[in-house]
């Protein structure tokens, strides 16, 4: 298009209101997204929720490991529903996770350290309940797993 | 030449005065600004300045009469001269009423200080239409009447673009140093077609102005009106987006603050440009927006640089200040602004009175085509190469860092993926609602009467340091090797590594720790009736001494305290002399009451980090000298005082908490402050505590909790055998318990997190090791795994976790404003 004499402002006027509206439109700008994996929402959330129980809880656990893998509290609650199922060396398995991934989780060291003298290995419940009570100083449920009370 | 410098010096100072005046006004009639800053006396310069503002009125009035001169010693009598008259017999009244019942200093929160806002601006305006006036003759007779051509126009608006964007790279690179982890080449891309972008942008608003001029008869005088009027609603809705929301303007009283302000500075800056320039042909725009003439070479390549100069001055200054992201943008807009203006004087002349639509169409076109393509190619790049480095989402972060320019422009157009509006929407209406809304006293509060114990109160010391970083403390990092004393104290006492701020910002941050709840933004008005340790302290029969600014003045009167320091402003506060005096004061006293102390020392708060020499870099290596230097200083006093207890057989019978009411940016990701912001870095707080020795070992806790500072409140009342019930999730809960009781579990909650000053919420889940960030003034979104000392990991946001946790912000925000019943 060649260049020529101004045209009549009123067409000017038209054009810049139309530029005008289309950045109006156009803008804000969205970067594209990344992902939407629906399925992993729920996961997420077992974090904030009290433990799963019931007969779906342990596949609905073992579901969402593989979609958030480090969530601690998830796994705690994977260990405690291989506990009350019976299948001891998951739950231990599940308990030193979390430790490994939190070793400030007094209270997991204290359900695995209770686990380890059940079947006898008093000598690693004592490191887990001596790592317990550096976090809960004093706690009397820790020191007794360490020196039980004595029973007359 | 010097005349006119002299008339331009005159004129500024008086502005400055009058604009002083002005935003002291707006500080007072905010509620939470004069609570935040003209209560507590943040800056004693501004206390001064009110103090005698009677004088800097007759000075401003002085120096404006002078600049005046002309209009009342020349032969004619027209509206110039009447309006001159009635101005300084008016501002001459004014002052000696002035001098006689000082306002300024009188004022406080309230209508008083509204009449202020307005006032203020009075004089400015007054002296722009005595100078419009005054030039209105020679407007009548210019002999052409041009409105500004395509051509220039263009030209002018991408060259100031590409200016801006060489000259904001080669700033980045030599001045500021490029951030780490950049890709330059790609950063050069974005930050040119935002910037040149931005500027075509410009193009089109003035394309119209332009063609409506043309549209007169009167084409240069209609340019010229409407510019003003793009420089007013500018300033207007700069002050009503970005700076009034950080002071909690209600969005009405935004609106009409930032319209005064920009009406009058923009017909200020008119009435001044017509002044200086002699009307020449070329359009009104250039005659408007040059600072220089533009037809002296010298002239224009010096203001040029000059601009530029003086801008990378003013964004260095700013950098480590708090409001420093709404400086840069104050700064580079001016900047942006005084350059097209000295590009576009330039121009002049130069138009051919030709016309293309092609011209018209193909720039804006494919301005907005790039910024429409940019994130997508961005994005695919980085999916193809898998370098997190040139996601559009890191590009964005780095652009501050880069470019200030390009980074308002970023901030203003592009939303994060998937960006929920409504969430925004909806967060932001409520907060513009609330001031207007009175906070109600929670049905339950920790504010009880006292019940008498059956054993003697021990000292309590709770050493609030403002803006400690744990991070900065040996038992929270080994490699500290600058607090000793902390570090040995800390040895004997209870070392809580998970504690957080509930609030970025002093402002809150105080209140959660006196009441033991989350707070709402207006909690001074109810202060007295959820205040929890105020009826502990005068029920246990503390001998109380205090050293803070937030809190101490909305204690009731009738508590009896000691206030340490008080000839020390707020900003000056220092914890070695606290000590000092604490100790003058303990050593003095005939009774034998237990002592609460309570002191909120400034040591290292930004505003005295940043005028500290940088000097001593080589010996804390890693750590921001003049925070670790000064950090060091105040160990050493904790470390006499903590003496001072021994040898005085005190410390057995003490409980001392030592903790900081947020952390602070030090430079890491080029952020600075901690105002606006939530980063891991400004909510991770130190949190220790030592106990009496008779309880050391009658109590458990768990170190590793998440805690906060509400737990304080709740804490001290267990420990001085209070009752103290479950409140819920907006409470604080006792940090101890006896040992045969299992600490209170938190690993299942989750928890708000907010700034005190900015519209900046945030999420704490899992124990404190998940923060997700929703920034809605700048519309960011962040996320951080925290098991990473000190700034975390910073972490995408996805989906999910988006919804997650903006439902979980809106939950907590609902339930605290159902609190206070502000809803």
């Amino acid at each position: 298009m060649s260049p020529r004499q101004a045209p009549l402002p009123a067409t000017r006027i038209a054009l810049a209101l139309g530029l005008l509206g289309l950045f109006y439109i156009a803008l804000p700008i969205r970067l594209p997204a990344t992902d939407d994996d629906r399925s992993s929402e729920g996961c997420l959330s077992l974090a904030d929720r009290p433990p799963l129980t019931g007969p779906d809880a342990l596949a609905q656990l073992e579901r969402c490991r593989s979609a958030v893998p480090d969530d601690v509290e998830l796994i705690a609650d994977l260990g405690s529903a291989y506990e009350a199922v019976g299948r001891i060396a998951d739950a231990e398995a599940a308990y030193r996770q979390v430790v490994a991934l939190d070793p400030d989780d007094a209270d997991v060291r204290v359900r695995l350290a209770r686990l380890l003298i059940s079947r006898g290995d008093t000598r690693a419940a004592a490191e887990h309940a001596a790592a317990a009570l550096r976090v809960q100083p004093n706690r009397q449920a820790v020191t007794q797993l360490i020196h039980p009370p004595v029973t007359p | 030449m010097i005349q006119r410098s002299a008339f331009l010096i005159a004129r500024a100072v008086a502005a400055l005065i009058f604009l002083l005046t002005w935003g002291y006004g707006v500080t007072t009639y905010s509620p939470f600004a004069f609570d935040m800053f003209v209560r507590p006396q943040l800056f004693p310069q501004l206390a001064t300045f009110v103090a005698w503002h009677h004088v800097w009125f007759w000075v401003a009035l002085g120096l404006s009469a002078a600049t005046l001169i002309p209009e009342v010693m020349g032969p004619r009598r027209g509206p110039a001269f009447w309006t001159t008259v009635a101005y300084l017999m008016a501002m001459a009244g004014l002052g000696c009423y002035l001098t006689v019942t000082p306002y300024l200093a009188t004022i406080g929160n309230g209508s008083r200080s509204l009449a202020v806002v307005p006032g203020a601006l009075v004089p400015i305006v007054w002296l722009a239409i005595i100078d419009h006036l005054s030039v209105a003759k020679a407007w009548r007779d210019r002999a052409t009447d041009d409105a500004t051509g395509q051509q220039p126009l263009l030209t002018s608006c991408v060259l100031t673009g590409v200016l801006l964007w060489a000259v904001h790279l080669l700033r980045a690179w030599l001045v500021v140093g490029y951030p780490d982890h950049a890709a330059p080449a790609l950063d050069a891309v974005w930050t040119f077609v935002l910037d040149v972008g931005a500027l075509l942008g410009v193009y089109v608003v003035f394309s119209l102005a332009s063609a409506i001029a043309s549209a007169t008869t009167r084409a240069f005088a209609w340019e010229y009106a409407l510019g003003t009027v793009i420089i007013a609603a500018s300033i207007a809705e700069l002050f009503r987006r970005i700076v009034l929301p950080a002071f909690s303007f209600t969005s009405g009283d935004a609106g009409a603050i930032a319209a005064a302000l920009g009406v009058t500075l923009a017909l200020m800056w008119s009435g001044l440009r017509l002044r200086g320039t002699p009307c020449r042909a070329g359009g009104g725009f250039a005659s408007l927006l040059s600072i220089a003439d533009p037809h002296a070479t010298p002239g224009r390549v010096l203001m040029l640089s000059g601009t530029s100069a003086a801008a990378a001055l003013a964004l260095s200054f700013v950098h480590q200040i708090d409001w420093a992201g709404i400086l840069q943008s104050l700064i580079v807009l001016v900047e942006a602004t005084l350059i097209f203006g000295l590009v576009l004087a330039r121009q002049r002349g130069k138009d051919d009175g030709r016309w293309s639509l092609a011209v018209a169409l193909t720039p804006p076109i494919a301005a907005l085509a790039l910024l429409l393509l940019l994130p997508v190619a961005t994005t695919r790049l980085a999916a193809v190469t898998t370098d997190s480095r040139l996601d559009a989402a890191a590009v964005i972060e780095r652009l501050p860092a880069i470019d200030g320019l390009a980074s308002f422009t970023a901030d203003r157009l592009i939303e994060q993926p998937r960006f929920d509006l409504a969430f925004y929407r909806e967060l932001l209406a409520a907060e513009t609602r609330q001031p207007a809304l009175d906070p109600a006293v929670p049905s339950a509060t920790f504010a009880r009467p006292f019940v008498t114990a059956a054993t003697t109160p021990p000292h309590v010391f709770v050493l609030v340091v403002d803006s400690l970083r744990r991070d900065y403390l040996s038992p929270y990092n080994p490699t500290v090797t600058f607090t000793p004393a902390i570090d040995a104290w800390a040895r004997d006492s209870f070392v809580f590594g998970n504690a957080f701020t509930p609030y970025g910002g002093t402002w809150l941050a105080m209140p959660s720790i006196w009441t033991g709840s989350a707070v709402t933004r207006g909690w001074g008005r109810i202060f007295p009736r959820i205040n929890a340790l105020e009826p502990l302290i005068t029920g246990a029969g503390y001998d109380f001494a205090i050293n803070d600014f937030t809190i101490a003045s909305l204690l009731t009167p009738e508590t009896k305290r000691t206030f340490l320091n008080p000839e020390v402003p707020s900003v000056d506060t220092d914890l070695c002399e606290n000590f000092d005096a604490l100790q003058a004061h303990m050593s003095a006293r005939t009774t034998s009451r237990p002592v609460f102390g309570y002191l909120a020392p400034m040591n290292v708060h930004i505003l005295n980090t940043r005028v500290e020499s940088p000097a001593g870099a080589g010996r804390y290596p890693g750590f921001y000298p003049p925070y670790a230097s000064r950090l060091e200083r105040l160990d050493r006093c904790f470390g006499t005082f903590v003496s001072h207890l021994k040898a005085q057989g005190l410390y057995d019978d003490s409980l001392i908490i030592l903790t900081s009411d947020h952390g602070d940016s030090l430079g890491a990701e080029g952020r600075w402050g901690h105002q606006f912001f939530l980063f891991p870095e400004d909510i991770r707080i130190p949190l220790i505590v030592s106990l009496p020795k008779a309880q050391r070992l009658t109590v458990t806790t768990d170190l590793a909790r998440v805690s906060f500072l509400t737990d304080l409140a709740p804490t001290l009342l267990s420990l001085l055998g209070q009752p103290v019930p479950d409140l819920g999730p907006l409470f604080g809960s006792p940090l101890f318990v006896p040992v045969d009781r299992e600490p209170v579990p938190r690993r299942r909650d989750s928890f708000l997190v907010r700034s005190s000053y900015g519209s900046t919420y945030g999420l704490l889940r899992r124990n404190g090791r998940s923060l997700y960030i929703s920034d809605l003034l700048n519309w960011r979104e962040y996320a951080y795994d925290l098991r990473r000392e000190p700034l975390g990991e910073r972490q995408a946001v996805s989906q999910p976790m988006r919804r997650l946790s903006q439902a979980g912000i809106t939950s907590h925000v609902a339930r605290v404003d159902d609190l206070y019943r502000r809803r």
